[in-house]
């Protein structure tokens, strides 16, 4: 459930951010969320919405871009995306984060940087890899109707 | 466009009162062992403490803290300390175990920002932050967060190599403008048949030109404390010098409050 701090987060740097620039009214702002991360993006929406209420972000349109993970390994060269390696992630990470409100999650779902210890290049077994794609959530665009002055 | 992680580590300690930075330019001199016990400490002076053991690539705190059985829970405002014994603790090994975690550069500054964002401290006298040695992403992510409510604890021992090193992080601190509040020398003597004995040499903690808070010995039983889940109170001579330097920190702090 941490949608709701990542959400007011995301609204309130938006906020310091038109604020700043005497920027009017908001109308759009482009997410992208990292694969790793595993948002439950009903969730965001519903929090985004809450958080915007009553400032220059009321009503507008919030879409999200899913960046999928993909990882490189700087040793044997290489590629593969989380699907590939998602079971035994799940299989690897020996703890579960309990929500207080029910249920559990896997600790990337709050740091996704986490992977780096969970999994190992799937075709030469090295840890030195990189993570090119898919971490965290970004705010890349917003649409804005300019203030006066 | 800014990292929105900025604004969530903020909210995150706006209810810390002070940041206490446990910090040494040089690995192996005790700074983690000085930092968990300095937290526990402050809390036995009445002091609500939390501990960040920041330490991405070693963390150790919960060996200090022998903190057993633990559970990991999160929530609306994101992931909540360990509760041990009263003291709220994050530390990656409670998630990592006893994997390797070999992230480096623009990743590794992720991973701090992201815990820093992540974890809901509440209200706070003091969050103790182990930093791991050098003047990398760790404290540099930190001070960008934190600096304004941060006073700096430097740990040294005394040999000379250590406090060449220590120089160097104290020139950092003090170019972005966070207040120093003292040195601790650890591994400074060792009793012996009722003498102290210097054996990494003599003290070398007033050549910095930084309040010295305390020289720690080294205490053999500290090692067994630790093993033997007994922790760090069980010892005689360590502990009654890293209370002294707790006293001498919150003594400070309030007179700076003041």
């Amino acid at each position: 459930m941490h949608e709701w701090s990542i959400a007011e987060g995301v609204v309130r740097t938006v906020l310091a951010y038109a604020e700043e620039r005497g920027i009017a009214k908001v109308e759009e702002v482009v997410v992208s969320v990292g694969e790793l991360s595993q948002l439950d993006l009903e969730i965001m929406r519903e929090a985004l919405s809450m958080f915007s209420g009553g400032t220059l972000l009321e009503g507008a349109k919030f879409v999200f871009v899913i960046e999928r993970a993909k990882f490189k390994c700087s040793r044997c060269g290489a590629t593969w995306g989380f699907d590939e390696v998602r079971d035994s992630v799940e299989k690897e990470v020996g703890v579960r984060v309990s929500d207080v409100e029910g249920g559990e999650d896997l600790p990337l779902h709050y740091l996704p940087e986490l992977v780096y210890a969970y999994t190992k290049c799937p075709r030469c077994g090295s840890r030195d890899f990189e993570v090119v794609g898919g971490l965290g959530v970004k705010i890349v665009r917003l649409k804005v109707v300019e203030g006066n002055d | 466009m800014i990292d929105h992680r900025y604004v969530m580590a903020r909210k995150n300690v706006s209810a810390v009162d002070r940041v206490l930075l446990v910090c040494s330019g040089k690995g192996g001199v005790g700074k983690s062992v000085i930092a968990s016990s300095l937290a526990l400490a402050l809390k036995d002076l009445g002091r609500a403490v939390g501990l960040l053991d920041l330490d991405i690539h070693g963390p150790s705190a919960p060996l200090v803290l022998g903190s057993g059985e633990i559970r990991l829970a999160g929530g609306r405002e994101g992931l909540y300390p360990v509760d041990v014994n009263g003291l709220k603790v994050f530390s990656l090994h409670y998630y990592i175990e006893d994997r390797p975690m070999p992230v480096r550069g623009a990743v590794k500054e992720s991973l701090v920002l992201s815990i820093l964002a992540e974890l809901a401290w509440g209200r706070l006298d003091y969050l103790v932050v182990d930093e791991p040695p050098g003047t990398g992403d760790e404290i540099i992510v930190t001070l960008r967060v934190l600096g304004d409510k941060a006073g700096a604890v430097l740990v040294t021992t005394p040999s000379a190599l250590s406090l060449f090193v220590v120089k160097r992080l104290l020139n950092l601190l003090r170019d972005e403008g966070v207040r120093i509040l003292g040195l601790v020398e650890n591994m400074s003597y060792l009793m012996y048949e009722g003498k102290a004995l210097e054996i990494f040499g003599r003290s070398r903690a007033e050549e910095l030109g930084v309040r010295v808070l305390g020289r720690v010995p080294l205490d053999p039983s500290l090692d067994e404390a630790l093993v033997s889940g007994m922790g760090v109170r069980s010892t005689k001579l360590f502990w009654r010098a890293v209370q002294e330097i707790a006293l001498k920190v919150d003594r400070e702090w309030e007179q700076l409050k003041a």
